[in-house]
C-alpha cells in the first residue's frame, strides 16, 4: 500500500536502479504530483503528460536530495518550477470577457458583483472554474502565487519554501495580483453593463 | 458604481468551497510507463531558461564564427601560408627600428 511505504528503504532501492521501486513511489507521490499538477495545469495541456514529466525530474535529480527535509517537500519543489516552466511557456494569456462565460460562471459571477451576502455554496465548482479563467490573464508568478494564497490557502513561508522566493517578494506578488484581479472583475463588470444596454 | 474591492476575495471564499477532485491512485498503467521510461536511461529535456538561452548563444556564437571565417578567409588563408609580416607600415617602421 501507498500509505505504508517506506519511503528511505524505497528511495534507497531506486537509487539502486530498482523498476519495482519507482513504481512504488510514483504511486506514493502520485496524490501529491497531481494535486499540483490540476492547481497549476496552463491550458491545453494534459495533467497525465506533465505529471509524468514531474516525476522524470524526480528520478533525473534524485541524486541531489540528501535527505534533509521530508521527499514530498522537495518533490512539491520540483513539482512546483516544473508548473511553472511550463506557464512561462505558454505565449498567450486570454482575458476572457462576460459573452464568454459559461451560464454558471456567469451567474456567480453576477452575484459576486450584485449581492451583498456571499454565493450559494453550491456555486463552488464554477466559481472555481471562473477564477481560473480570471487567472489566465496574469503572468505565470503571479498566477502561482495568488492561486496557492487564495485558492488553496497555503501560508506565505510554505509559498516561499516552494518556490524558492522571499516571503516579501510573495507578499509583493500577490498585491500586484490580487489588484490585477479586481481590476479585471471591474471589466466585466463593464462588459455585462454594456451588454444589458444592447 | 458598486465598489470592487472585495469581490476576488469573495470569489476566492465560494471557489474554496469546490469540494477538489479526488486524486486517488495513478491511472492504470502510469507508475509503469513512468518507471520504464526512468529504467531506459530517459532523460527529460530541461525547460530551464538558462539552459535554452545558453543553447541559443552557442548556435549564434557558431553562426558568427563561420561567417567570420568567410568573411576574412584571404586574410586567414595568407596568414597561414605565409610568413607574418606587419600589415600597416608605420606598425612595420616601429617594429624594425632600432
Amino acid at each position: 500500500m501507498a500509505e505504508s511505504l517506506d519511503v528511505a528503504g524505497c528511495l534507497e532501492r531506486v537509487r539502486r536502479r530498482d523498476e519495482a521501486a519507482a513504481r512504488e513511489l510514483v504511486a506514493h507521490l502520485w496524490p501529491l504530483v497531481i494535486k499540483i499538477v490540476r492547481a497549476h495545469l496552463p491550458r491545453a495541456l494534459d495533467e497525465e503528460d506533465l505529471a509524468q514529466e514531474i516525476f522524470m525530474k524526480v528520478f533525473a535529480n534524485l541524486d541531489q536530495f540528501r535527505g534533509e527535509v521530508p521527499v514530498e517537500h522537495w518533490v512539491s519543489r520540483v513539482a512546483v518550477s516544473t508548473c511553472l516552466d511550463r506557464l512561462r511557456a505558454q505565449k498567450r494569456r486570454p482575458e476572457w470577457r462576460w459573452a464568454d462565460l459559461g451560464e454558471a460562471e456567469a451567474e456567480v459571477l453576477e452575484a459576486v458583483l450584485h449581492n451583498e451576502s456571499e454565493p450559494h455554496p453550491s456555486h463552488g465548482m464554477a466559481a472555481r472554474e471562473l477564477a481560473v479563467k480570471l487567472l489566465d490573464s496574469l503572468g505565470p508568478e503571479d498566477r502561482l502565487v495568488i492561486n496557492l494564497l487564495d485558492l488553496e490557502q497555503q501560508p506565505v513561508a510554505d509559498i516561499a519554501r516552494l518556490t524558492g522566493w522571499s516571503q516579501t517578494l510573495v507578499k509583493v506578488r500577490a498585491f500586484r495580483a490580487r489588484r490585477k484581479m479586481r481590476k479585471r472583475l471591474a471589466e466585466l463588470e463593464r462588459d455585462e453593463r454594456s451588454m444589458t444596454k444592447h | 458604481m458598486k465598489d470592487n474591492t472585495d469581490n476576488w476575495a469573495k470569489l476566492t471564499r465560494t471557489a474554496r468551497q469546490a469540494s477538489p477532485q479526488s486524486a486517488g491512485e495513478p491511472p492504470f498503467g502510469f507508475a509503469t510507463r513512468v518507471a520504464a521510461r526512468w529504467a531506459s536511461g530517459e532523460v527529460v529535456a530541461s525547460a530551464a531558461p538558462w539552459e535554452r538561452f545558453a543553447s541559443r548563444s552557442l548556435a549564434i556564437a557558431v553562426v558568427l564564427m563561420a561567417v567570420s571565417v568567410s568573411v576574412n578567409i584571404d586574410l586567414l588563408a595568407s596568414g597561414w601560408l605565409n610568413e607574418l609580416a606587419p600589415a600597416d607600415p608605420v606598425f612595420g617602421d616601429f617594429l624594425l627600428a632600432p
